[in-house]
């Protein structure tokens, strides 16, 4: 059977240059608030604007850099031909609980501060999440499955 | 597991070794030795019927069933 390698290894190289960029942003993280505070935020000038978007944004970023990273893990398995292993199961359901705290880390941050575009980013982690539970008991159905299929003689 | 195979030994009334078995029967080495050593969930017709077309015995003469092994 054909496989189709080359999307998993351009997926894999993809999770690596957005885990750079996600490093990068996190490193710069307070400079970019600021100047979006400065734009956005110009008549309060308050410092608890500054620190809870330092907050919300450190936070989602590392739980995005974990993803990336398990993605990375996931279309590594792909490309090495081994998808349906038990370590997928897993790099999935860290996935669907990282979503759901960037989520509820979100919902928070709409209770402070609304905006139509925050609600759609927890409507797409919470989806994201549940999305990635499922997967993961689908992986670990088909695993078993193909254990069973690779002790048929 | 109460199905036991006994390939060892009518490979043994036999006298053909492994790999001989597994290239007349046209699987791996390694699935004969999962068949042999009981550790195969399922063997397919197809597979059974090869074995004791070579080996020249009946489906009865491989497969056991052990109540103690339950």
């Amino acid at each position: 059977m054909k496989k189709r390698v080359w999307l998993p290894r351009i997926l894999s190289i993809v999770m690596v240059l957005l885990m750079v960029v996600a490093v990068i942003s996190l490193i710069g993280l307070p400079w970019i608030v600021a100047g979006y505070i400065n734009y956005a935020f110009a008549y309060t000038g308050i410092a608890f604007v500054r620190q809870y978007f330092l907050g919300v944004l450190y936070a989602s970023g590392f739980l995005a850099l974990a993803v990336l990273y398990e993605l990375r893990r996931i279309f590594d398995s792909c490309v090495a031909n081994t998808p349906f292993i038990m370590r997928n199961v897993t790099s999935l359901k860290r996935i669907g609980i990282s979503a759901f705290i960037i989520g509820i880390i979100f919902t928070t941050k709409a209770i402070f501060f609304f905006t139509f575009l925050t609600l759609i980013v927890i409507f797409v982690f919470a989806l994201a999440s549940l999305f990635c539970f499922v997967l993961a008991d689908v992986f670990e159905e088909a695993i078993h499955y193909k254990n069973e299929n690779d002790l048929t003689i | 597991m109460g199905i036991m195979v006994n390939l060892d030994v009518m490979m043994a009334k036999r006298k053909i070794g492994l790999g001989e078995l597994a290239e007349q029967v046209g699987i791996s080495n390694a699935n004969l030795s999962i068949l042999k050593n009981n550790k195969a969930k399922a063997i397919r017709f197809s597979t059974l019927e090869k074995i004791c077309e070579v080996l020249n015995c009946q489906p009865g003469d491989l497969l056991v069933y052990d109540e103690e092994e339950l």
